[in-house]
């Protein structure tokens, strides 16, 4: 049996899913993922949903930082900018969460236009540090901005309302029996998710993620061979914030109320960590390294609680001991990430009975 | 050398120079459509430093170069690409982590009229034209004979193909005028003379122009039709290669007055 099929037409070449085995993934994938909100408990959907948040994040940062090879330390402020977005539109003007993510996302992508030209004139380092000071600037304008406006430095979210299993919940999207509020999320989380992915794959098999690449791997050669590379970098940070932003927006659906707290530098650092975990330059890589990043730290977490450490530990303390080493030794035994894991595979079942 | 004389690249008086030093001074050539010109000249002489200023790196200082009448100084590279002019780059420059194919398909980016909306989307806009341009791509891949290394990532790959990569990226562009910056260097006799046919190919199959810089005298006698001399950013000979081996003044540059 052949392992791969015969490819006879380019459009095939193209295809997202060009063989059997692709397919056969794909029935699994929508099995488990279509199975999984009603089989796994309250705690099981808490993590899908801020893993499904990670994923639409860290796909916006690789596209940044992995396609195009610009790294951002700012991703965090449109993560923010999303939040802070929705928050606003659907507290005061009583928008829906409909219109009011997109929205969060273009909110996002102007501000992230802005850094654009920034990026034209700075490299590597030297534009981390400027995007920190974007990040700084964001939450320093958001903190007093909102001071002033509403005379707090939080806001509640009204979508979250129509999602929770709260009979007090706002309108709309209340238990209407059939689905609880947590699997209505998960579900429009998916689809989000779903989306995302498609358009960065899309974005990664044609021309604008080759243009992207060949300015991140060498930016005066891709000059000289057409790629107008500010443009192309204006295309990665405008995408890159929309996505940043609306998995803001998807954050502030699944919390009650927003505060300025989790959108630090911490949280930028953890996109780059995802990015490189899952192997850099693909959307593979984006979503698998966003998967493990917040499904091992929780797993860390219990695993930390059977382990021998102080009393005075607290769990959180001894998930970050055990999670950060692993990080550091994972990548120094494979540093494609998680990517670099899964091609050993394929290459294994491809050669297959033969060693290599 | 080709009978129309028609000039399709003209450089007149070209100055450039950094912070004191003069790469190029007064430089002027003519390169005639179809042909094979060569630029040899000594280490420092300012050969690439032409390359540069005609695919729009460098801003030269004076002069102007002018393809097909349309002025090239002050363009920006992407537009001179746009234009019609592609370069072999001395040291392979191709995009390591891309595979051979992609690295093609990038040669040819400039010719694409779907924009970023409908790669995102993969409208069947973006959809028709990656696989009109993909046959192109497979074209220069027959022609180069790169088929088995297509989905392989050029960071792999051996000097010598990767030569023929940076070649067949070039010619995807379908350019009037190519640039190639010593192709030769670093290959072996087989690869060299594998190249030479190549070359040979471009001009008389595609009937595209070329300039080529190059080291090595023997090959750029046996090839070109026209050579120039550089030497210290002045060009000291013009003409036809046997005539210009036979000049004393290229002898003097390239061995020295005691010659």
């Amino acid at each position: 049996m052949p392992t791969r099929k015969l490819v006879t037409r380019y459009e095939d070449d193209l295809a997202l899913f060009p063989d059997r085995y692709h397919k056969l993934g794909v029935v699994a994938g929508v099995v488990i993922l279509g199975l999984f909100p009603f089989l796994a408990g309250a705690y099981g959907l808490t993590v899908a949903h801020a893993g499904m948040i990670a994923v639409v994040g860290a796909i916006g940062m690789m596209i940044l930082t992995g396609f195009c090879g610009q790294v951002s330390l700012g991703h965090a402020a449109f993560l923010a900018l999303g939040a802070y977005t929705v928050a606003i539109l659907g507290g005061t003007f009583g928008w829906p969460f409909w219109l009011a993510l997109p929205v969060g996302g273009l909110v996002a992508a102007g501000v992230g236009l802005l850094v654009g030209p920034f990026a034209l004139r700075l490299e590597g380092l030297y534009l981390a540090i400027v995007t920190v000071g974007l990040l700084f600037l964001v939450d320093h304008l958001l903190r007093n901005g909102l001071d002033i406006a509403y005379g707090k430095d939080y806001l509640t979210v009204p979508m979250h309302g129509w999602f929770v299993d709260d009979p007090s919940g706002l309108g709309g999207f209340r238990d209407d029996g059939l689905l609880s509020g947590a699997q209505k999320l998960y579900f429009l989380f998916l689809a989000l998710v779903l989306g995302t992915a498609y358009v960065s794959k899309n974005v990664q098999r044609s021309r604008t993620g080759r243009a992207m690449m060949a300015v991140r791997d060498r930016d005066l050669a891709a000059e000289v061979l057409g790629v107008d590379a500010a443009r192309t970098k204006f295309v990665a940070f405008g995408l890159s914030s929309f996505f940043a932003g609306i998995a803001g927006g998807m954050y502030a659906f699944a919390h009650p109320i927003v505060t300025l707290e989790p959108f630090g530098l911490t949280m930028s650092v953890g996109y780059i960590a995802m990015v490189v975990l899952g192997g850099a330059g693909t959307t593979f890589g984006a979503v698998w390294g966003a998967l493990a990043f917040t499904l091992l730290l929780p797993l860390c977490e219990v695993a930390g609680e059977h382990l021998p450490f102080p009393d005075a530990f607290s769990s959180e303390n001894r998930a970050v001991i055990l999670f950060y080493p692993a990080l550091c030794l994972f990548l120094v035994f494979e540093p494609l990430g998680i990517l670099g894991i899964w091609l050993r595979i394929k290459r294994y079942f491809m050669a297959w009975p033969f060693r290599y | 050398m080709t009978d129309g004389n028609r000039a399709l690249l003209e450089i007149d008086g070209l100055e450039l120079s950094f912070a004191g030093i003069r790469a190029l001074d007064g430089v002027s050539l003519s390169v005639t459509e179809g042909a094979l010109q060569a630029v040899i000249g000594p280490n420092g002489a300012g050969k690439t430093s032409l390359f540069n200023c005609v695919s729009g790196a460098y801003r030269p200082q004076k002069g102007s170069i002018r393809l097909e009448g349309a002025e090239l100084i002050g363009q920006r590279p992407h537009h001179i690409a746009a234009l019609g002019v592609a370069r072999m780059f001395q040291h392979p420059a191709l995009f390591q982590q891309l595979t051979v194919q992609e690295n093609l398909l990038l040669g040819r980016h400039h010719r694409y009229q779907s924009r970023w909306w409908h790669d995102a989307l993969w409208t069947r806009k973006a959809r028709d034209e990656e696989v009109a341009h993909r046959k192109k791509v497979e074209e220069i891949i027959d022609f180069l004979d790169l088929e088995r290394v297509r989905k392989t990532p050029v960071m792999i790959l051996p000097y010598g193909i990767l030569k023929r990569v940076e070649l067949g990226r070039a010619l995807c562009a379908e350019p009037r005028l190519l640039l190639l910056d010593e192709p030769a260097a670093g290959l072996n006799q087989e690869e060299t003379e594998a190249l030479a046919r190549y070359m040979l190919d471009v001009k008389e199959q595609m009937g595209i122009t070329q300039i080529l810089i190059e080291h090595e005298l023997r090959f750029v006698l046996e090839l070109a039709d026209r050579v120039a001399v550089l030497d210290f950013g002045r060009k000291i000979a013009d003409g036809l290669p046997r005539a210009v081996a036979r000049d004393p003044a290229v002898t003097e540059a390239y061995l020295g007055g005691a010659a």
